[in-house]
């Protein structure tokens, strides 16, 4: 005749066992077998770890070790190998007596929770994965709708251009142009013919970037030298700008950089001052600092807020209006990804109404 | 949206049109390029052209200079957009009635622009002289 206490065990759906603290079972119920799909005299003749899942080892080891040191535990949960290969999710309530050197525990088959569980993890995910691609795509479609309209203005100008040219044929007043008026429409159109290459230069290198497939050729090149002679070429720019320029160069800023995409990098950090400006001065500085060669251009004009300043080196992203500026919005993905490949940094700080001071940092680099 | 007082339909219109007298015509246009070709090729066919680089510019020139009989607008452009262009004008008794053909790289619905055309850019020189032509 059984006593209550062991009907209660052996009806019992949870697993009910008295554990040894060697790690051998010394009572199991038959809801252990079942679940387990093993006979008590298999389950016994185990150290326990053996039915223990191989990823959740550790875990449980980890556990044990805080049984020994007389903590109890709730809600442990781990799986177990039944017989015919599949696993169980167990979750544990357990109690150690040391002066009988054993622990008794109840545990929970949760497998199905851990199922749903999973899926709704796995939910989760997905819709965080499929928000973010949805902001990918809206952003590549602006950013598609920005280059399409950068690219008709040149366009409209050639076009009307070229349709102009025709009818002064056509009609026999080309051959009376005045020499300079034919020489401004030239001009006019070799201009937007650098603006349609800058502008697919620009696309180029930011396929380039993403692809992981930029070449740089470094050669000895000093900065300052490189930044003397592009504010030369900039003069007409910074006149239409209104913005005057001050600069201080420090002599002699030697290191071995690719000497193109360092002058594209002054080029964009340039042209966003004079475009975000407000015709206020720009001031550009090259100094030496602690190995480093640091180059900062300042701008006094429309700054920006700590958010904005948050996602201007990032692609495909544009802070200012495109109602009232120009541009693909590349220029700062693009130097941030050519300095860094010359071991530098690039950074900013700004002021909404304030303006903006850029600092790029590239290592004095010794040659390859 | 479109402007009630200036219907699309040129037959009536270009009646009133060619009461123009002035030939004169505002372009503005934050591309350089632009209001030079778009001044050149406009002057050689008779007009007068006056240009100025983005909104509050064009507004400025209006108090200034004979009265248009038609403005070459474009959207984009820094200081002043061209939405905020038509809003100035739309609020002005004195430049209400002036015809506008907005001639844009940006992609707009027509209907939602209070101009009297809309051209997408890159525009047609025949296309952009026979605006000229029928509002003026």
């Amino acid at each position: 005749m059984k006593t209550e206490f062991e009907n209660l065990f052996d009806f019992s759906l949870d697993i009910l066992c008295v554990n040894g603290l060697d790690g051998y079972f010394r009572l199991i119920n038959p809801a252990f077998e079942r679940i387990l799909g093993y006979t008590q005299a298999e389950i016994m003749s185990k150290h326990f770890l053996e039915f223990i899942h191989p990823d959740d080892q550790d875990a449980t080891r980890e556990e044990m070790k805080k049984r020994v040191a007389g903590q109890h535990t709730t809600h442990f949960q781990n799986r177990y190998r039944r017989k015919d290969g599949s696993s169980v999710w167990i979750e544990w309530t357990s109690y150690p007596v040391f002066e009988k050197g054993v622990m008794y525990a109840v545990g929970h088959e949760i497998t199905e929770r851990k199922k749903a569980e999973e899926l709704r993890l796995q939910w989760e995910r997905e819709k965080v994965a499929r928000v973010e691609a949805e902001k990918q795509v809206e952003l590549r479609n602006n950013f598609i709708s920005i280059a399409s309209h950068e690219l008709k203005t040149p366009m409209t100008s050639l076009t009307i251009h070229t349709q102009l040219i025709a009818q002064m044929i056509q009609d026999g007043t080309l051959a009376a142009l005045p020499k300079e008026a034919a020489l401004k429409l030239v001009d006019m159109a070799q201009r937007q013919l650098t603006r349609l290459s800058n502008l697919t230069n620009d696309l180029l290198d930011v396929s380039r970037i993403h692809e992981g497939v930029l070449a740089l050729e470094r050669r000895k090149t000093d900065i300052s030298e490189l930044v003397h002679t592009l504010i030369q070429s900039f003069r007409l720019e910074l006149e239409k700008s209104g913005c005057a320029l001050e600069y201080q160069l420090e002599p002699d800023l030697w290191g071995y950089w690719d000497p193109s995409r360092i002058e594209q990098v002054i080029v964009n950090l340039l042209t966003n001052a004079m475009k975000f400006g407000r015709g206020q001065p720009i001031r550009i500085a090259t100094q030496s600092a602690e190995g480093r060669v640091r180059i900062s251009v300042q701008d006094h004009g429309i700054g920006m807020s700590p958010e904005d300043q948050a996602k201007i080196f990032t692609r495909f992203t544009r802070v200012a209006s495109m109602k009232n500026y120009e541009g693909l919005g590349l220029g700062l993905y693009i130097a941030h990804h050519f300095v860094a490949a010359h071991e530098g940094t690039i950074r900013v700080e700004s002021e909404a109404g304030k303006g903006s001071l850029f600092t790029v940092e590239l290592p004095l680099a010794k040659p390859m | 949206m479109s402007r009630p007082d200036r219907s699309l339909g040129h037959d009536s219109q270009n009646q009133e049109s060619k009461d123009c007298l002035s030939k004169t015509i505002l372009i503005i246009d934050d591309d350089e390029a632009i209001r030079f070709l778009f001044k050149f090729a406009i002057e050689r066919n008779g007009y007068k052209v006056f240009i100025a680089a983005n909104g509050k510019e064009g507004i400025d020139l209006l108090a200034s200079m004979p009265e248009p009989c038609l403005i070459l607008l474009d959207l984009m452009m820094p200081i002043m957009d061209g939405w905020s262009f038509l809003d100035e004008i739309e609020s002005s008794s004195q430049w209400r009635n002036i015809p506008i053909v907005v001639l844009t790289a940006f992609p707009v619905n027509s209907s939602s622009i209070r101009a009297n055309e809309v051209f997408n850019k890159p525009v047609e020189l025949s296309d952009l002289l026979q605006a000229v032509q029928n509002w003026c």
